[in-house]
C-alpha cells in the first residue's frame, strides 16, 4: 500500500510545512491528508476563516482537508487528538504536526493510545530502510541526533521553522467529519489576548546586545543600527535575567527564542552554548567583540575584533547614515 | 488535595558538550539536578501545601542510586515523601516510554487528586511525557500552566493556560495532569542542611519489575530509540575582520551586501 | 599657704537630716542601679542560656583581653580616631570619671575609713584633690558643651538628637556649673584661705559670690537648695547610668573584653560544622542564622546594647552613601531596642524579613566595624540575618541562581565548568605549572589559586597572567590547579549558604592539599580570607599569602629587579582592598609600587569598590549612585593618570565606574601587571 500520511498546526503557515515535510516522503503515489478543526467561530486549527481558505494555501501539498467540525470554541488538545485518531484510524506511516502548546497535548495522547513512536523538536524525518528516522537537536543544541521510529504511525512534532516552497496546483478535497464528543469536561472561564511586541522568531534581521556593554543605558547606542537594518532587537542571557536591562522576550538563546533570520547580528557577546543553540537557525552570524578568543568568533561567518562603541556608529554610517 | 509530582533526575544541560575525540555526546562525570521546569512544579505545589488547600505531596522520580540525592533535594523543597522509581534507563527520547513508567508507579501509590510535572523536561524537552502521562491514566490535561487555583472543597482546578497568543483560563474538575511553565513562579532552593535532614524514611523505593515492568517487558521497550549523532555546532565561515573601527565597518557591510542579507 | 586644713564635710546643711535622707536616696539608687543593669543582663539570654554561660565555654585569654580593655578606657584609643568626638569626649570621660572619683574617695572617707580613725581628708592632698576636681570640672564643662553645641546646634546628618543623651549631657553640664556655684559659695561664706586658691575655678566663682555670701542667713538657703538639687541630679545620671544610653560607659568595656581580641575583623562566625555533624552519632540540631532578633547570641546581645548611637559607622558605610537602604548604626540600634534595655523601648521580636533590604545592601567591607568605638562587629549581624534569610528561602532569582551555579559549573558565573581558565592551556609554559600534566620533580613550593574570576573573565585573566610571568620570572616554585580549579566558595559562605559553602570547601581543600604545596598565593583577597580564616576550622592549616605581599617579599629579597620605578610613568593612585585593608594586612603593594597618590581614604579606612558582600553576583536596586562611581571620582580626584588596585572585585568594579565616564576614564591595572611593566627587557616574558 502506498505510504499515507496525515498531518496538521495550528497556524496554516506551519500546516504548508507539514504537509510538504510529508509529500517529500509520499511521494507522487503517497498520500497526504490534513486534518482541520471547526468550531463555532472558523477553523480553531490551522487557525483560519474558512476550510476553503485553507485548501486554497495548501495547494497540492495536500491530497484531502479532512475537516472535523463541532469542535468548539476554542483549541482543545484532547478534541484535537481525537480528531487525529480518527484520522489515523485508516492507517498512516507517520502523523506530522507543528510545535504549539495544544499539539504537544494531541501528539503525547495520540501517541500514548496508539503505542506508537514519539519525538519532539524534529528539523527533518526520513526514510531509512523501513523505517523512519527523524533529526532533532538533543541536549540543548549540543548535538544532532538521529532518532529511529520503528512503530507506527511515528508522532512527529516539528521545531518551529519556515515554509519556502509553493502550493500550487489543485486544491485538495475537502471531507467533512463530525468531531468526537468532548472527552474531559473542561470549561474555558475566560481568555486574555497576549499582545506580543516582540517577534524575534519571524525578524528577518536581529540585533543582539550582550554583555560587552557598560550599562543599560548603552544599548540606546544600537538603536539607529537596528532602525537601519529594520532588525528586531535581541539579547543574550546576563542582559535579559541578570541585568534585567531589556524584557525576557528579547532574550535569544536555548531558554528564550531560536530565530530564523537571514542576518544575526551579535554584538558584545561572548556566544556561550545556549546562546549558540537560539542562532544556529541563522543563515549568516556576524559578530562584533573586543576579545578575540570569545566563542562566538568561531561560531560567526563574520567576525569584527574591536570595541563595539566604536564599530556600531561607524556601522551606521557605512549603511548610508542615521536613521 | 493530594498531590503527586513527577520530577526527573538530569544531568545539567550547561555542563554537556561535544566530545569531539569520541565523537559524542559528553555526559560522564557531570553534575546533575532536579530537571529545571520540574522543580516549578515542585515549587506550585509545594505553595498549595503552605497554604492548605494541598495535604498531601509525594515526589516521584525515576532512576537508580544516583538519583537518591536529587530526591532527596525534591522532597526537601517541601514534600511529605519521595519514590525512587528503581529499573530505569538513562537516555530521554522516548517520552511514552517514561509516561507508561510513571503511570504505573503512580498506580501503586495512593491516588492523587492533582498529578503536577514540569513542561518538558531539561534534557529531552519533548513537552510530551505530561499530556502522554494523562492518556494513559484517562486523566484531563492542562499545560502550560502559569498560574493556579485550587479548590479542595468542589474538587476542581483553574489554570491560566499560556498559549502563546491568548491567555486562557480553563476549570477542570479534579483528578488531573498539570504541565508546568517556568514562567509560574521561582522555584525555591532548598539549603544543604535542608537536604541533609530528610531522613532515609522519606525516601520510598518502587521498582519496576514488582509493577510488572521488567527490563524485557514490551512496554519498556523503546519506540523511539537514538541511532546516531553528530556534533551540532553549526559550520561557520569565521572571516576575521581587523583593523581600524572605520575600516572594519566598511568591510563588514560590503560582505553582508555580498551574501545577500542587507 | 596653710597646708593644715581639713576639708569639711557637707557645710551649711542641717548635718543628720541632710545625711538620713541623702543615704536613703543612695539606698533607693543603688537598687535601681543594680536592678538596671540585671534587667540587661537577662535580656541577654536566648533560650535559657546566659550571658556568663555563652562566655565562659570559650578559651579566654584574659591577658591580651584586659590590656585592650584599658587601652580602650583609659587612653580611649578608638575615640580618639576622629578629631572632633576626641576633643569633646576625652575632657567629658575624664572629667566625670575623676569628679565621680573625688565623690566616690569622699563617700568612703566620710562613711567608712572613719570608723577605723581619722582619715579626713587634709593637708597636701586636699590641696591636690582641690586642683584636680577643679580641673575635672572644668573639663566636663568644656566636653559637654562641645557635644551638646554639636547635638543641638550643628546637628551632623550621622548623629540624629535623641532626648535621653541630650538630657543626660544636660545633666552633666548642670553637675559642673552647679558644682562650681557651690564651691564658689561655699569658699566666699567660709573666708577667703590660701588653701582656696587651689581650687581655682572656685576661686574665681567665689570672687563673683562674694558680697552675697556669708556663714548663715538667706543665701545659705539658696546653697541647700542648689546642694539638694545637685544631688538629685547625681542620682538621676547615676540611675541613668543603668537605664539609658548613658551605660556605654560600662558596657562598651564589657563588650570589648568580652569579644577575642585575636580575631581578625575579615573573619567571619561558623554556625555549625557539616562534617562533624555528619560523622558524630548524635542527632544534633543545626541551626543557620538568626531568624529573629531573639535569636541572636547572649555576646551579640550585649554587643548591640553597647552602641551609643554615634553614627561612625553610619559616615563610613559605603552602601549609606550610595543610598542604599543600609545604616549600621540603625541596625544595631534596631537590634538594641528589640532588646527593650533601655528607658521607652519594650522587648519585642524582630523578625529577619524585617533585616532583608538592610543586609542584601551591605558590601561586607567591615568599615563599620573598623570605625566603632565600642567594637561592636556588625557584620557578624548582616550575616545571621542573611543566614535566616537563606534558610526561609527567601532569596531572589538572581541570589537562586547563582547558589545553582556554584553547584552545577563550580562558578558563580553559570559558564560552563569545561570552558574554565580555558586561556591557560594555551599558555607557553602552560604543561609546567598545571597540577596533573606537570611533574616537578620536588613538591612546589606555593600553590597559585587562579580564582573564579580570572578563570572566566578576560579582563582578569590578564592579572594571573601577569602574576605568574612575574613568579616565574622570580624563579618562584608554583603550580596551579588550571582548569580543575573548583570555586573557593566565598559567594555561597557570604550570602548565607553555609552547608554549600562547607561542601564546596571540603572539595577545595583536598584539592589542594593534593598539590603538596606548602604556601598558597592569590591575587584575590577574598579567596585570601577564605583561606586564612574560614578554611582551618575545616582542617585546612596550609599558610596563605596575598601576591603583592609575595611580590614585595620577592623585590626586598632581590629575587626581583625591576628596571626603575616610573615607566615615563603615568601618574598611579593606588586602591586599597578592604579585605586586606580592614584586616590590618599592610599595604604591601604600596612599597611594590613606589611612588603613588593615595586617595583621602586610604588604608584602614579605604572605601569599598561595591564589590564585597557577594553584591557582585546580585543587583542591589535601591540605590541612588554606584559606590564604584563614588570611589571612582575620589581616585579620579587625586589627579592621577591610572588607578592600581589589588583585587578582581576592584578591577571589575573600578573598569565599570571608568568605561561610564568614556573615553576620559582612567585604566585600571592590578599591582603585578605594574610589576610585570617594570621587568627589565630580557626578563619580561612576550
Amino acid at each position: 500500500m502506498a505510504a499515507r500520511y496525515v498531518v496538521s498546526a495550528a497556524a496554516v503557515s506551519d500546516l504548508q510545512r507539514m504537509a510538504q515535510a510529508a509529500r517529500e516522503l509520499a511521494g507522487a503515489d503517497g498520500r497526504v491528508d490534513a486534518v482541520a478543526l471547526a468550531g463555532d467561530a472558523g477553523v480553531l486549527a490551522p487557525e483560519a476563516a474558512t476550510p476553503e481558505e485553507v485548501v486554497g494555501r495548501l495547494g497540492r501539498l495536500a491530497d484531502r482537508l479532512l475537516v472535523y467540525e463541532g469542535a468548539g470554541g476554542w483549541l482543545r488538545g484532547d478534541v484535537w487528538a481525537s480528531a487525529l485518531r480518527d484520522a489515523l484510524d485508516e492507517g498512516a506511516e507517520a502523523v506530522f504536526v507543528a510545535d504549539s502548546p495544544s499539539a504537544r497535548e494531541a501528539v503525547g495522547r495520540v501517541a500514548a493510545a496508539l503505542g506508537s513512536s514519539c519525538v519532539s523538536m524534529c528539523d527533518r524525518v526520513d526514510r531509512d530502510g523501513d523505517r523512519l528516522v527523524a533529526t532533532r537537536s538533543i541536549y540543548g543544541g549540543v548535538a544532532e541526533g538521529r532518532i529511529a521510529l520503528p512503530n507506527a504511525p511515528a508522532a512527529c512534532l516539528f521545531a518551529a521553522g519556515k515554509f519556502e516552497g509553493e502550493a500550487g496546483g489543485p486544491a485538495a478535497a475537502v471531507e467533512r467529519r463530525p468531531s468526537a464528543a468532548e472527552p474531559y469536561e473542561l470549561a474555558s472561564v475566560g481568555e486574555e489576548p497576549v499582545v506580543k511586541t516582540v517577534d524575534l522568531a519571524g525578524a528577518a534581521v536581529v540585533v543582539s546586545v550582550g554583555r560587552g556593554f557598560a550599562k543599560a543605558e548603552d544599548i540606546e547606542l544600537v538603536q539607529p543600527l537596528v532602525q537601519a537594518l529594520g532588525a528586531e532587537l535581541g539579547c543574550s542571557r546576563p542582559v535579559a535575567e541578570d541585568f534585567k536591562w531589556l524584557p525576557k522576550e528579547r532574550l535569544v538563546g536555548l531558554t528564550g527564542t531560536s530565530v530564523t533570520a537571514g542576518l544575526y547580528l551579535a554584538l558584545g557577546i561572548s556566544g556561550q552554548v545556549q546562546h549558540l543553540a537560539g542562532i544556529k537557525g541563522a543563515r549568516i552570524v556576524a559578530a562584533v567583540n573586543s576579545d578575540a578568543r570569545a566563542p562566538i568568533m568561531r561560531n560567526a561567518d563574520y567576525v569584527v575584533v574591536g570595541d563595539l562603541y566604536k564599530v556600531v556608529p561607524e556601522l551606521v554610517a557605512a549603511l548610508g547614515g542615521s536613521a | 488535595m493530594r498531590i503527586i509530582v513527577c520530577a526527573k533526575h538530569v544531568v545539567d544541560s550547561t555542563e554537556i558538550r561535544w566530545d569531539e575525540g569520541r565523537g559524542e555526546v559528553m555526559l560522564r562525570n557531570l553534575p546533575t539536578k532536579i530537571s529545571d521546569y520540574d522543580r516549578n512544579a515542585l515549587e506550585a505545589a509545594v505553595v498549595l501545601k503552605e497554604t492548605g488547600d494541598a495535604v498531601g505531596l509525594e515526589v516521584v522520580m525515576i532512576g537508580g542510586e544516583p538519583a537518591v540525592k536529587t530526591l532527596k533535594e525534591a522532597v526537601a523543597m517541601g514534600a511529605d515523601k519521595g519514590y525512587l522509581v528503581e529499573g530505569g534507563w538513562d537516555d530521554p527520547f522516548d517520552p511514552t516510554r517514561t509516561a507508561r513508567a510513571l503511570t504505573e508507579a503512580i498506580g501503586s501509590l495512593e491516588e492523587p487528586d492533582i498529578i503536577m510535572c514540569g513542561l518538558v523536561s531539561e534534557d529531552g524537552y519533548s513537552g510530551v511525557t505530561g499530556p502522554a502521562l494523562a492518556q494513559m491514566l484517562d486523566l484531563p490535561y492542562l499545560g502550560p500552566v502559569v498560574l493556579l487555583e485550587v479548590d479542595a472543597a468542589a474538587g476542581s482546578v483553574e489554570a491560566v493556560l499560556d498559549m502563546g497568543s491568548v491567555r486562557r483560563t480553563v476549570k477542570v474538575p479534579t483528578p488531573c495532569v498539570l504541565g508546568i511553565d517556568s514562567l509560574m513562579n521561582v522555584p525555591r532552593l532548598p539549603t544543604v542542611l535542608q537536604v541533609m535532614k530528610v531522613k532515609a524514611d522519606r525516601i520510598g523505593r518502587i521498582s519496576l519489575s514488582s509493577l510488572g515492568l521488567t527490563a524485557g517487558a514490551a512496554e519498556l521497550t523503546p519506540a523511539a530509540e537514538l541511532v546516531g549523532c553528530a556534533s551540532g555546532a553549526v559550520e561557520r565561515k569565521r572571516v576575521v575582520i581587523e583593523g581600524p573601527a572605520h575600516e572594519s565597518a566598511v568591510k563588514l557591510v560590503e560582505s553582508l551586501r555580498q551574501e545577500g542579507v542587507l | 599657704m596653710n597646708v593644715d586644713y581639713v576639708r569639711e564635710y557637707l557645710p551649711f546643711l542641717p548635718h543628720q537630716a541632710t545625711l538620713v535622707v541623702m543615704y536613703a536616696c543612695v539606698a533607693v539608687v543603688i537598687a535601681l542601679f543594680v536592678w538596671g543593669f540585671v534587667r540587661r543582663y537577662r535580656s541577654y539570654s536566648r533560650r535559657g542560656a546566659g550571658l556568663w554561660a555563652a562566655v565562659n565555654g570559650t578559651a579566654l585569654p584574659w591577658g591580651p583581653r584586659v590590656g585592650r580593655t584599658l587601652r580602650d578606657v583609659v587612653a580611649q584609643t578608638k575615640v580618639r580616631e576622629r578629631r572632633l568626638p576626641a576633643v569633646l569626649h576625652l575632657p567629658l570621660f575624664y572629667g566625670t570619671v575623676l569628679l565621680f572619683i573625688g565623690t566616690a574617695i569622699v563617700l568612703v572617707n566620710e562613711d567608712i575609713l572613719r570608723w577605723f580613725g581619722d582619715f579626713r581628708i587634709g593637708g597636701l592632698f586636699y590641696v591636690m584633690f582641690e586642683a584636680v576636681l577643679d580641673l575635672a570640672g572644668l573639663a566636663l564643662i568644656v566636653g559637654v558643651g562641645i557635644a551638646l553645641w554639636r547635638r543641638l546646634v550643628t546637628r551632623p546628618e550621622h548623629l540624629p538628637p535623641r532626648s535621653s543623651t541630650s538630657l543626660v549631657l544636660l545633666g552633666l553640664l548642670f553637675m559642673g556649673l552647679s558644682g562650681f556655684l557651690l564651691e564658689g559659695y561655699r569658699i566666699a561664706a567660709q573666708a577667703p584661705n590660701d588653701w582656696a586658691s587651689a581650687a581655682f575655678v572656685g576661686s574665681a566663682v567665689s570672687a563673683l559670690l562674694s558680697g552675697w555670701a556669708s556663714a548663715d542667713g538667706a543665701p545659705a538657703a539658696a546653697y541647700q537648695v542648689l546642694w539638694w538639687v545637685h544631688a538629685a541630679t547625681a542620682f538621676t545620671l547615676i540611675v541613668g547610668a543603668a537605664w539609658t544610653g548613658f551605660s556605654h560607659l560600662f558596657l562598651v568595656p564589657a563588650n570589648v573584653a568580652g569579644h577575642d581580641p585575636a580575631r581578625p575583623r575579615t573573619e567571619l562566625t561558623m554556625p555549625f560544622n557539616l562534617v562533624a555533624a555528619m560523622e558524630s552519632e548524635e542527632d544534633v540540631e543545626l541551626v543557620s542564622g538568626t531568624a529573629a532578633t531573639t535569636d541572636i547570641a547572649p555576646a551579640g546581645r550585649l554587643s548591640a546594647d553597647a552602641c551609643m548611637a554615634c553614627g561612625r559607622c553610619h559616615q563610613e558605610c559605603p552602601a549609606n552613601a550610595a543610598g542604599r537602604p543600609l545604616s549600621p548604626r540603625d541596625l544595631v540600634q534596631d537590634i538594641q531596642r528589640s532588646l527593650g534595655t533601655n528607658l521607652g523601648a519594650t522587648a519585642a521580636d524582630r523578625p529577619a524579613a524585617g533585616f532583608e533590604d538592610a543586609v542584601w545592601s551591605c558590601t561586607n567591607c567591615y568599615a563599620c566595624e573598623q570605625a566603632c568605638p565600642a567594637r561592636i562587629r556588625h557584620v557578624d549581624f548582616v550575616l545571621d540575618f542573611r543566614r535566616a534569610l537563606v534558610d526561609q528561602n527567601r532569596l531572589d532569582e538572581q541570589k537562586l541562581s547563582m547558589l545553582q551555579a556554584l553547584d552545577r559549573n563550580q562558578n558563580p558565573y553559570k559558564l560552563p565548568s569545561h570552558e574554565r581558565a580555558a586561556w591557560l592551556l594555551e599558555l607557553p609554559y602552560a604543561d609546567e605549572i598545571t597540577f596533573g600534566v606537570a611533574e616537578p620533580p620536588e613538591p612546589p613550593e606555593y600553590l597559585y589559586w587562579i580564582g573564579c574570576a580570572a578563570a572566566y573573565d578576560e579582563r582578569t585573566s590578564a592579572v594571573a597572567r601577569a602574576t605568574m610571568d612575574v613568579l616565574r620570572a622570580a624563579g618562584v616554585s608554583f603550580i596551579t590547579l588550571g582548569p580543575a580549579e573548583p570555586c573557593c566558595g566565598e559567594p555561597a559562605k557570604r550570602l548565607g549558604e553555609e552547608g554549600r559553602f562547607q561542601m564546596i570547601a571540603a572539595t577545595a581543600i583536598e584539592m589542594i592539599k593534593e598539590t603538596g604545596a606548602s604556601k598558597v598565593v592569590t591575587h584575590c583577597p577574598h579567596g585570601l580570607n577564605i583561606f586564612l580564616h574560614e578554611y582551618p576550622a575545616l582542617g585546612f592549616t596550609i599558610p596563605a599569602v596575598h601576591h603583592t605581599e609575595l611580590l614585595a617579599e620577592l623585590i626586598a629579597e632581590g629575587r626581583l629587579e625591576l628596571a626603575g620605578g616610573t615607566d615615563g610613568d603615568r601618574k598611579l593612585v593606588y586602591h586599597e582592598p578592604c579585605n586586606l585593608a580592614r584586616a590590618g594586612r599592610p599595604a604591601a603593594a604600596a612599597g611594590v609600587l613606589g611612588a603613588a597618590a593615595r586617595p583621602p581614604r586610604s588604608g584602614t579606612r579605604t572605601f569599598c569598590c561595591g564589590g564585597g558582600g557577594a553584591n557582585s553576583f546580585y543587583q542591589v536596586e535601591q540605590e541612588e549612585r554606584r559606590i564604584s562611581a563614588i570611589r571612582y571620582d575620589e581616585l579620579a580626584a587625586t589627579g592621577a593618570e591610572r588607578v592600581a588596585v589589588s583585587c578582581p572585585f576592584c578591577l571589575t568594579m573600578l573598569r565599570d565606574a571608568a568605561a561610564a565616564q568614556g573615553e576620559a576614564g582612567l585604566d585600571v591595572v592590578d599591582v603585578a601587571e605594574i610589576v610585570r611593566e617594570r621587568l627589565p627587557e630580557g626578563v619580561r616574558p612576550g
